[in-house]
């Protein structure tokens, strides 16, 4: 019987401590916008967000950044800015936390010609109408670009899918992923391709590889499905 | 708080349920696979015939897989589960599954892998709390590594608290495996109990609900002071370190009998105690035959020791006659001689020569007749010897053989020896023959002695009182004697006498060595 009353007690400290800690969490979630401007001669931007989302826009005056934690127990994530020779740094990071919730997204407006490279592990990568050199490596996270136009883009994910819409026709397009589908739509015209797959489906629609093209594809994926289509 | 609270127990069967669900996972596979894929088989190849036995295959299967899970059940569970019984007989498929009994059965086998997983999962759930609070509280321990527990970081004094708070999510996994136990325990009582043993003997039922098939009861004589068995057999309890052990059972404060039972017995000392006085009164009630057939016992060996108790008489009697009244005439014959000497042509010598020869005639009837009580020969050199001088005496071609290795007990000697000499006797008398053999062998545990002759036949048991006398005497030592003698064709007089260990002979010698038995001290527990 006495081992049943120190279950019992047992039982209910873990579920008062567990109770008070889901309480806490709830009442100290918070969302927290930061919006802000990068004023000056930008020459390129590079970002390393984590496993935050990120949304860029493009065709702006200059770059605005609207950063959106939500986090509790009062632990936001952690951003670090960097300029250098007009190289502009962004970093952020969630802290490491055992217990508790933190996620952080951000919606980027940009110029043309400013050159983005951006790195997440487990954030996905959504680009829309950026022209510029884009470069984009994720571990997990999904990368999307749509109406892009610039000299070129690469998309490398390890897991993610890995999907493009050009509006013209990029010098080039490297887009690999490792187990996720590669698909790329660009417009019609003559292009150098090389799609491959070990295991998934190759599928190329209206357009044919020419040897001396002046534009290139390569679309690669270990696994998954690999579609290159015109437009 | 161990001193306050024995943890043991509760370790003990959360570590069998554990096994119980970790062995499951498989078991449940298998059952899924043979039983649902032979049932499911058997259904859909029904109608090509094909499938019927297929289905009857699959429930005999079924029971047979059941009783294994009984058995794990009562060993990992202590669900104290009666056997399951064995397939019905038939060969027909609703001879097989036509009762509720085997879709209950099959019902708990084909659950098993679902049941286990949601168990398992639900039981494991606090244990893996606990690795993870004492994991990280650890890693505190050794120092602020970076990571925040909620708004604090993952130092020393948070590592503190997380340790303390591993100690309560450990007494409620090793409860939450208790508590899934029990429960697996009455789903495999309710789906697995079947009414086939629980009436059974008591052994039978203690061997069940303690795991233990090579149990055994040994019950207490308190007059005689020794513990039987239910043949009423003199046992001895196991000694310590000799793998087994016992445990005492009391009924209404007095000694009836011990459980002897294997020492690394899965069952806990106090369960096997429960179970013993719960079964205390059954005990008793099976005490009392146990000691009613232990009196039959001893009066098997008792009316073995009377015969033993004649012979030996007729012994002494033979070597009195021997020693005394033969000696006597034999220094009468001589003075005789003496006198016919002295005597000399007195005309007396022809009547001294008379009385001689009638004393002469009164010594070798004084000596038949000593024989015939109890040969000397036989106890100082065994039934080889006995049985060359009947054969040397007797007025027949005779051919014997006697091969036995080595002296065989007093009374089986004896018996032997009178097998023979009755045979011959009765060769002589009634067998209108002179040509008769004589066997005498040890052979599968038991002394043969077979006397044959090629004489007239037509000898009964009934015809006379020598062969009813043999029946008796070797009835004593659980000994058979048959009597083959059709008319024309000759007699075969063959006689068995067990005396490999167990038989009564042997016990006999057992039971004179027995001392006194004093009440053994209980076995450390």
């Amino acid at each position: 019987m006495a081992w049943w009353w120190l279950v019992a007690a047992s039982a209910l400290v873990l579920l008062v401590v567990a109770a008070a800690l889901v309480i806490w969490s709830a009442r100290s979630h918070e969302t927290r916008t930061t919006p802000y401007r990068i004023l000056g001669d930008v020459t390129a931007l590079r970002l390393d967000l984590g496993d935050a989302d990120v949304e860029i826009d493009g065709g702006a005056s200059a770059i605005e950044v609207r950063r959106i934690d939500e986090f509790s127990f009062g632990k936001p994530s952690q951003e670090v800015r960097d300029v250098r020779g007009g190289k502009v740094s962004l970093v952020s990071r969630c802290p490491e936390q055992v217990l508790g919730s933190c996620r952080v997204s951000y919606r980027l407006t940009v110029p043309d010609n400013v050159p983005l490279e951006i790195e997440t592990t487990g954030g996905s990568v959504d680009v829309a109408g950026v022209r510029a050199t884009v470069r984009i490596t994720t571990d997990a996270g999904a990368i999307r670009a749509t109406s892009f136009c610039g000299f070129s883009l690469q998309a490398v994910s390890d897991t993610g899918d890995v999907s493009t819409a050009s509006e013209c026709s990029a010098d080039r397009l490297e887009l690999r992923s490792r187990t996720g589908d590669v698909r790329a739509v660009v417009p019609a015209a003559r292009y150098s391709i090389d799609a491959q797959s070990v295991t998934g489906e190759v599928r190329t629609r209206g357009l044919s590889s020419v040897e001396d093209a002046p534009f290139q594809i390569q679309a690669l994926s270990t696994s998954g499905d690999v579609s290159v289509e015109a437009s | 708080m161990s001193s306050a609270i024995d943890l043991s127990p509760h370790l003990r069967a959360a570590r069998r349920t554990l096994l119980y669900l970790v062995v499951g996972l498989g078991q449940g596979l298998t059952y899924l696979l043979l039983v649902g894929g032979g049932l499911l088989v058997g259904v859909l190849l029904a109608p090509l015939w094909v499938g019927l036995p297929i289905l009857v295959g699959t429930a005999r299967l079924t029971w047979r897989l059941a009783e294994g899970e009984r058995r794990q059940a009562n060993r990992l569970l202590e669900s104290h589960l009666p056997p399951v019984p064995p397939p019905p007989p038939g060969g027909g498929v609703r001879e097989q599954l036509g009762n509720r009994t085997f879709w209950r059965v099959a019902g708990m086998l084909l659950l098993k892998l679902p049941t286990v997983l949601v168990t398992l999962a639900l039981a494991l759930a606090p244990a893996l709390l606990a690795v993870l609070l004492a994991g990280l509280g650890i890693s505190g321990l050794a120092g602020d590594d970076g990571r925040l527990v909620g708004p604090w970081a993952l130092g020393p004094v948070v590592g503190l608290v997380l340790c303390v708070l591993a100690l309560p999510a450990t007494i409620v996994s090793i409860a939450a495996l208790e508590g899934v136990g029990n429960l697996m325990c009455v789903i495999a009582r309710r789906l697995l109990r079947t009414p086939a043993v629980e009436s059974g003997p008591v052994r039978e039922m203690l061997a069940e609900r303690l795991g233990d098939r090579s149990l055994n009861i040994a019950y207490w004589l308190p007059d005689r002071e020794i513990f039987v068995d239910d043949a009423g057999r003199k046992v001895e309890l196991p000694e310590a370190g000799s793998g087994r052990t016992w445990t005492a059972v009391e009924h209404a404060g007095v000694r009836v009998a011990a459980i002897v039972h294997d020492a690394e017995l899965d069952a806990t000392p106090e369960l096997v105690t429960a179970a013993a006085s719960a079964a205390a009164l059954a005990i008793d009630n099976e005490r009392l035959k146990a000691e009613l057939r232990a009196r039959v016992e001893e009066l098997r060996v008792s009316r073995l020791r009377i015969v033993e108790a004649a012979d030996d008489a007729r012994r002494r009697i033979e070597r009195d006659l021997h020693d005394g009244a033969q000696q006597q005439l034999v220094s009468l014959a001589l003075d005789l001689r003496m006198l016919k000497a002295r005597l000399g042509d007195s005309g007396l010598s022809g009547t001294v020569d008379e009385i001689g020869e009638k004393l002469a005639v009164a010594l070798a009837e004084l000596r038949e007749f000593a024989r015939g009580i109890h040969p000397a020969f036989l106890s100082e050199r065994g039934v080889g010897a006995a049985v060359d001088a009947l054969v040397a005496r007797a007025p027949l071609d005779v051919e014997a053989s006697v091969e036995l290795p080595e002296r065989l007990p007093a009374p089986v000697e004896a018996a032997a020896y009178f097998v023979v000499a009755e045979g011959l006797t009765n060769v002589i008398r009634y067998a209108q023959t002179r040509n008769a053999t004589v066997r005498v062998s040890e052979l599968g545990g038991e002394v043969v002695v077979v006397v044959t002759d090629d004489g007239k036949g037509g000898a009964t048991v009934a015809g006379g009182t020598g062969l009813r006398g043999l029946i008796d005497r070797l009835a004593v030592l659980d000994g058979r004697l048959q009597v083959h003698s059709p008319v024309g064709e000759g007699t075969r007089l063959e006689a068995h006498i067990p005396i490999e260990a167990g038989s009564l002979v042997a016990e006999a010698s057992e039971i004179r060595a027995w001392p006194v038995h004093p009440l053994p001290p209980g076995p450390a527990s």
